[in-house]
């Protein structure tokens, strides 16, 4: 038993309680608004008739993940202000989402697309380049649904902690339960349960945030008291501001980060559902506010200092990812900490949702699809077979290999899913790459990514696993996934203008049109059927 | 819809250059209970920057 922690039976109650209210939300979203589900943008995008609220509460939930709630905390306690760069990333990268997603969103729309590579192989005429993009997308998602299964195990971890259960069974019998249901409920209710549990998930993720700092600071002391006792429980770090040799460190990981977020597939998917264009900006230039939670969060980090229980477990245990589950525990009632626990589980449970939704879009769609003629209905039929599939091999993934393999993958995935972005975000403003070009830079940003970050921590500083991806450069450290972008796109810039001087001319199927203004063909949906 | 594109693009070099003035905002004091300048800078401009993207939002309708 851990002294200090508000863990008990109430709190298990509260747990279980929350996540049956969870299940039915997820298995009710099929009869929300209702829509033909064996159709695949009724099941994979919601029908997409989402609207500005309804896109914030899901790209919200989609996007601030259980990962970031325990990963960021725990990297900012362990490393200091450089992992505040989450900060200005999340402010960004709506930006960048308002920059290409309402573009995105139209044509889309006007083309009968459900995922980005769809996009891409009309746009560039390349079936080649559109797999690619689909294969990147399914390749980098698989370690990202990994580590929300982390992030879920530090919940459960320190629940079973606190009752004095110490077993890896139990967590591991209880994430497979879980993953039973979600992938039950996604097969059956697709993204219209995700969205409805991303609004609970929200709501129960605020309540914590807000509930647990208000507590810590009022009951434990300030930020003042918290950085004192750090100085001298961790006399060599400096949570007081960030070190000026770690600014191109902190800007460029922010910015790397920043452009990649809108390459994933959940993020695309998300963002596709909305009902609109108007809609789409509204409630995606809201989002910025959501990440005020991850901050405040990042910052349970260091008011952990304050709370000798939870600082306690974590320096004993050497485990970091406890550190906001151990500080809400140690601060928070029994109860409260039973849904402060959910909130987090099932914010991993969401992304998972979306995330599995996505990929199953993309491989069933532009991989599959590419070899084997799909009629719409066993389309939607098998990609909601791949989406369970998915979830499972990203389960296996976190039992089979160590969790540390996972993060270091997570970090590989961001670097590759960056190289997609001259196919999915240029292409959605020039149509002056070619093909061949943009395969080759996409391959070049590949290899010299993943090329660079093996060489950088297993030549330069002889680790033993993937610990760092940034490369040190005259300028400062420089985050790898700029630099074999800025590689990919030389490549693709050149090879377009040779393949131009010898007589390429753009291939012109998608019109600036179709991505203006939205053509409302006469109601399609019900002629077809 | 053109000048929304432009309009969103320069929103978001704004808001990078806001977050890229590191000698503005890395410091300790002012602090906010004892929460250095450093963090709450960046917190305000996350609100900064949802109301910068709204007015693009909402207003740049070509």
């Amino acid at each position: 038993m851990v002294t200090g922690l508000n863990v008990d039976w109430v709190t298990v109650t509260v747990f279980l309680i929350l996540f049956i209210v969870f299940t039915y939300l997820g298995f009710y979203g099929s009869r929300w608004r209702r829509g033909d589900l064996s159709r695949l943008d009724e099941w994979g995008l919601a029908g997409r008739r989402l609207g500005a609220a309804l896109v914030w509460f899901l790209v919200g939930a989609d996007l601030y993940t259980a990962y970031t709630f325990i990963a960021v905390p725990s990297a900012f306690f362990a490393k200091g202000p450089i992992y505040f760069f989450a900060v200005p990333y999340v402010a960004w990268t709506f930006g960048v989402a308002l920059l290409t997603m309402p573009r995105l969103w139209t044509v889309a729309k006007n083309r009968g697309y459900v995922t980005a590579a769809d996009f891409v192989r009309d746009r560039f005429n390349s079936k080649a380049l559109a797999i690619a993009v689909a294969l990147t997308g399914v390749v980098a998602e698989l370690p990202y649904v990994a580590l929300q299964i982390i992030g879920m195990q530090a919940v459960l971890g320190v629940l079973l902690l606190g009752l004095g259960v110490s077993s890896k069974i139990v967590s591991d019998l209880a994430l497979t339960l879980a993953f039973i249901i979600l992938a039950a409920f996604t097969f059956t209710s697709g993204l219209r349960g995700a969205t409805l549990d991303g609004v609970f998930k929200d709501i129960l993720i605020w309540i914590t945030v807000i509930v647990t700092i208000i507590v810590a600071l009022v009951n434990y002391g300030n930020f003042a008291k918290a950085l004192a006792i750090a100085h001298t429980v961790l006399p060599k770090m400096n949570y007081y501001f960030l070190s000026s040799k770690l600014y191109s460190a902190y800007w460029t990981l922010a910015l790397g980060s920043a452009l990649a977020l809108y390459l994933y597939p959940h993020a695309i998917n998300g963002s596709l559902a909305a009902q609109d264009r108007e809609k789409l900006k509204i409630g995606t230039a809201f989002l910025p506010l959501y990440g005020i939670g991850l901050a405040l969060l990042a910052l349970f980090g260091l008011l952990i200092f304050n709370v000798p229980a939870a600082l306690h477990l974590v320096l004993t245990t050497h485990n970091g990812a406890y550190v906001v589950p151990a500080l809400v525990a140690a601060t928070t009632p029994d109860w409260f900490t039973g849904l402060a626990f959910l909130a987090i589980f099932v914010g991993g449970l969401v992304p998972a949702a979306i995330m599995s939704i996505g990929v199953a879009n993309l491989f069933i769609r532009n991989v599959v699809g590419e070899f084997v003629k799909l009629t719409p209905q066993s389309e939607a039929r098998w990609a909601k077979i791949a989406a369970a599939i998915y979830k499972f091999i990203a389960l296996a993934f976190v039992f089979v290999v160590p969790p540390t393999y996972a993060i270091q993958l997570q970090l590989l995935g961001g670097i590759i899913i960056t190289q997609t972005l001259p196919a999915v975000f240029l292409g959605l403003f020039t149509n002056k790459l070619e093909k061949y070009s943009t395969l080759t830079g996409w391959a070049a940003g590949i290899i010299s990514g993943v090329g660079l970050t093996v060489y950088v921590n297993f030549y330069v500083y002889h680790y033993t696993a993937l610990e760092t991806s940034l490369f040190a450069t005259p300028l400062g450290p420089i985050f790898i996934a700029l630099i074999a972008l800025a590689i990919n796109l030389l490549i693709a810039g050149i090879g377009s203008a040779i393949a131009y001087l010898i007589g390429w001319r753009p291939y012109g199927i998608i019109t600036e049109k179709d991505f203006e203004e939205e053509v409302k063909p006469p109601t399609i949906g019900k002629q077809e059927k | 819809m053109k000048l929304y594109y432009w309009a969103i693009f320069l929103a978001t070099i704004v808001d990078i250059i806001l977050y890229s003035i590191f000698p503005v905002f890395n410091r300790v004091e002012p602090t906010v209970g004892g929460l250095p300048f450093f963090y709450t800078y960046q917190i305000i401009m996350l609100a900064v920057s949802t109301v910068l993207f709204l007015i693009v939002a909402l207003f740049v309708k070509r």
